[in-house]
């Protein structure tokens, strides 16, 4: 028995990624696009790739230090939010709507390309890493921050990646599937494993606001009857009390996520 | 006399600028709340808080957050900033040196390269402390003595030097100025040296950029000779180059600063 196909889950997760106002989600993520522009060592005038940017997070990180950014996505309004992001920083964006298999870019087009949270959710894993090594050119660098499959993300199992049948999108989050992707078109490959704090006033509250926020979440909570939203809720609001260090009644729950910096051979 | 320079300096910041140089500092404020840990639904005070990069960074851990700055303009564009953002931030024009507030009113109180540019240090530190309740944190980041940006001090020729020798507003960016400030009314007091990196197309770009956007550098230049003007951009200019670490061509400066949490008693 066949599960649908690759272009079939992207369509679906495009429209499942369409449900939500995703923005305030990612303004609670920003540091780790700071964190990566920093370590991948964006210079002014690099040409930068931010792919399945959402909203904009490393996009921005990048053109703050003086990077020429494009920021992509299959979500047009995301980009759109990007935009206006970036205009009320006063940076300059440009954005471009397209599918991490299929980046409407020349080879070599890029010095830089970035990925916090949004290529390792692409149905065909394989061709998602040969486009990112496709349109960097030689010699520059891969930027990407990817949840790890023992981290709070990891245990979530998120929505919107693949069938059980399928490569889990948490597989990028470990060294050796990334250079099993990437293969020998990489000269370097180094991995730092970070943790994001996601804070709110309860791990119930974050649930509500992910089920609010969180296209793939929101599509998953929908199809339940109400008796199986509450045990679903319930059984995310205990992962993430798992993960909380916080000892004052609110959530500042730990999440582990692994930044790869990779050079193109 | 201290109330003539706050005056005067509210005169300068309020001709406006300065947002594309705190788009640039982003990262700062993003790892000061993170280190001084703000915890949702903590009320937090941003003084001297410019467009709002600290307060942003703490709306976004889902503090209740309040901006003050006695430069209305810049207020108006942290407003902006977080609107786009979806988060809520209260603004307040207020003088760091005179804060509108009860005792008491704030768990964390912060400032980036702010309250460290009050003409009196003393009782600008008084008002963080008043404002803060025993047990809750002040978090600052101040430019260092002997960084990039404090060298810059003595790059002005000695007749725009003040009269009197009151303390620069570098000497924040030592622990031991900060200790000094607060004496017995803190309990615990931690210093972290960090770098802050200014990347740009080159130094003299750098200069440039800041020439523009720096409301203080503007007015310095209404106030010198054209050869004065001169010799102090070239000096700057060595300055930035002498930390420049990148070898391609461009411009990343490491501009030293320090990092203080204060635990008030």
């Amino acid at each position: 028995m066949t599960g649908p196909s690759a272009a079939e889950l992207t369509d679906r997760m495009r429209d499942v990624w369409s449900l939500a106002d995703f923005n305030p989600v990612a303004a609670r993520v920003v540091l780790v696009g700071e964190l990566l522009a920093r370590a991948v060592d964006v210079h002014h005038g690099d040409r930068v790739l931010d792919v399945a940017a959402g909203t904009g997070n490393a996009a921005l990180a990048a053109a703050r230090r003086g990077g020429r950014v494009t920021a992509s996505d299959f979500v047009p309004a995301m980009l759109a939010t990007a935009s206006r992001r970036a205009a009320v920083e006063g940076l300059e964006l440009r954005t471009e709507v397209a599918d991490a298999q299929h980046l409407p870019f020349p080879d070599d087009r890029f010095d830089i390309v970035l990925s916090t949270f949004g290529a390792m959710f692409a149905p065909d894993q394989q061709r998602t890493a040969d486009e990112l090594v496709r349109v960097c050119r030689p010699g520059g660098r891969i930027g990407l921050a990817n949840w790890t499959p023992d981290g709070l993300l990891g245990r979530m199992q998120p929505a919107g990646g693949p069938g059980p049948d399928g490569p889990s999108p948490l597989d990028w989050g470990t060294e050796e599937h990334c250079r099993a992707l990437f293969g020998d078109r990489i000269s370097a490959l180094h991995s730092t494993v970070r943790t994001h704090e996601f804070c709110a006033a309860s791990a119930a509250e974050h649930m509500e606001f992910l089920a609010r926020h969180l296209g793939p979440a929101k599509a998953a909570f929908a199809e339940l009857d109400p008796a199986a939203r509450q045990q679903a809720m319930a059984a995310g609001a205990a992962e993430f009390e798992r993960a909380n260090r916080a000892t004052d009644g609110t959530l500042v729950a730990e999440a582990e996520y692994r930044e790869i910096i990779a050079t193109v051979a | 006399m201290t109330q003539a320079l706050t005056d005067r300096m509210r005169g300068i910041w309020e001709t406006g600028g300065y947002q594309p140089i705190a788009a640039t500092e982003v990262l700062v404020g993003e790892l000061l709340a993170r280190a001084i840990d703000v915890h949702h639904g903590e009320r937090v005070l941003d003084v001297a808080a410019g467009t709002g990069n600290a307060a942003l960074a703490a709306a976004r851990r889902g503090g209740v957050v309040t901006a003050t700055d006695f430069a209305p303009a810049m207020l108006a564009t942290a407003g902006e900033r977080a609107a786009v953002e979806g988060l809520e931030l209260r603004t307040e024009v207020a003088d760091a040196q005179d804060l509108p507030f009860p005792d008491g009113s704030f768990d964390v109180v912060l400032s980036t390269f702010g309250v460290m540019h009050a003409p009196d240090h003393q009782r600008a530190a008084d008002e963080l402390i008043r404002v803060c309740r025993p047990g809750g944190r002040i978090g600052l980041a101040s430019w260092t003595p002997d960084g990039m940006v404090g060298r810059g001090q003595s790059t002005l020729p000695a007749r725009l030097q003040p009269p009197v020798p009151v303390p620069a507003p570098t000497a924040w960016g030592t622990e031991e100025h900060c200790r000094a400030l607060f004496g017995g009314r803190i309990s615990t007091l931690s210093a972290t040296p960090h770098l802050h990196e200014f990347c740009a197309a080159s130094a003299a770009s750098l200069f440039d950029f800041l020439n523009r956007h720096l409301p203080p550098i503007r007015f310095l230049r209404d106030q010198l000779e054209p050869a004065e003007w001169e010799a102090m951009a070239a000096q700057r200019i060595e300055q930035f180059e002498s930390v420049n670490r990148a070898t391609d061509g461009t411009l990343v400066a490491e501009a030293a600063y320090l990092e203080v949490i204060a635990t008030v008693a």
